[in-house]
């Protein structure tokens, strides 16, 4: 993916615009940190654009996190990622790939996740209402738990782009109903779950279902939806 | 994506899940696992319409699916 690239305030089209969320000036130059850019390389990405608003120390901690789950699952080696600045309302962190395949980015809204220790205070008060999965506590999990969900979802875009590559031929949503209902079924059967063990936003869609899910296996506390996603990645890795 | 609670999901009586209808299931047959209910007040509708509305960027001339 060529946006933004050595450019400033390449210009976006935000589409579906009753939504809520507000995606803009997506990307932009180059990060001018190279500690940031080498740890970034090391961790998987291609590039880093548009992200010098966010705190180092920050931006050190998130990538640090993609790192180590890098490691254990291999989505960015298995679909080109960038990591890419974004400004705009209503959200934080985000993913996005090309309906058509290529290169997946994980998007940072500049504002959101300036500082770490923010982003933990906002996921502890998300989890305590329930509309995000629990964590163990412990600050680092909460700072992390945004891009932990994120990672999720580029984990789910690769798994779904292997399994075409496969010859799998439904289309994602059914690929993403599929899955939901083979982790739903270990976390019922398996652990005891039920709707109180799914936070809120995990019920939104079979997306965000897999994204929370994930959050919660990787977050130090699992529920019986985290402990079912664990399981199932066992056995459905790239 | 990681986004704001929204407004709708305020009152537990202004959207129904399956679990309301005695479904075991997570999601309706449309595949999302909230619907508003027709009586709730029109800023909890318009919540719960802007909270299901696509994103998607355009950058390039390629339209991204955002999650």
């Amino acid at each position: 993916m060529s946006y933004g690239r050595e450019r400033n305030n390449e210009k976006t089209k935000l589409l579906g615009i009753s939504s809520n969320v507000h995606v803009t000036n997506l990307g932009g130059p180059t990060d001018s940190r190279s500690d940031v850019l080498q740890l970034a390389q090391q961790a998987g990405f291609e590039g880093v654009y548009g992200t010098d608003d966010i705190m180092t120390q920050s931006m050190g901690l998130y990538i640090n996190r993609i790192s180590q789950l890098e490691r254990e699952y291999g989505a960015l080696k298995e679909v080109p990622t960038d990591l890419a600045g974004a400004g705009g309302l209503g959200y934080a962190a985000a993913a996005s790939y090309s309906a058509t395949g290529g290169n997946a980015t994980l998007i940072l809204n500049r504002v959101a996740m300036r500082n770490a220790a923010d982003v933990a205070r906002s996921q502890a008060r998300s989890a305590e209402s329930g509309f995000h999965m629990p964590t163990d506590g412990r600050l680092t999990s909460n700072a992390n738990y945004t891009i932990t969900h994120e990672y999720g979802h580029l984990l789910e875009n690769a798994l779904y782009q292997r399994a075409v590559s496969n010859g799998y031929t439904g289309t994602r949503s059914q690929y993403q109903s599929s899955v939901f209902r083979q982790v739903s079924d270990i976390a019922v059967n398996r652990y005891g779950g039920n709707s109180s063990s799914l936070s809120g936003y995990g019920h939104y869609n079979s997306a965000e279902f897999f994204a929370e899910s994930f959050a919660s296996a990787n977050s130090g506390n699992p529920t019986a939806y985290g402990r079912a996603m664990n399981d199932w990645l066992r056995s459905n890795h790239l | 994506m990681i986004r704001e609670e929204p407004y709708f999901m305020q009152n537990r009586d202004w959207y129904t899940t399956p679990d309301d209808f005695g479904s075991d299931d997570v999601f309706f047959d449309d595949g999302r696992g909230y619907h508003i209910r027709d009586d709730a007040p029109e800023e909890a509708k318009r919540s719960y319409d802007e909270f299901y509305a696509d994103v998607v960027v355009v950058a390039d001339g390629k339209a991204l699916t955002v999650v």
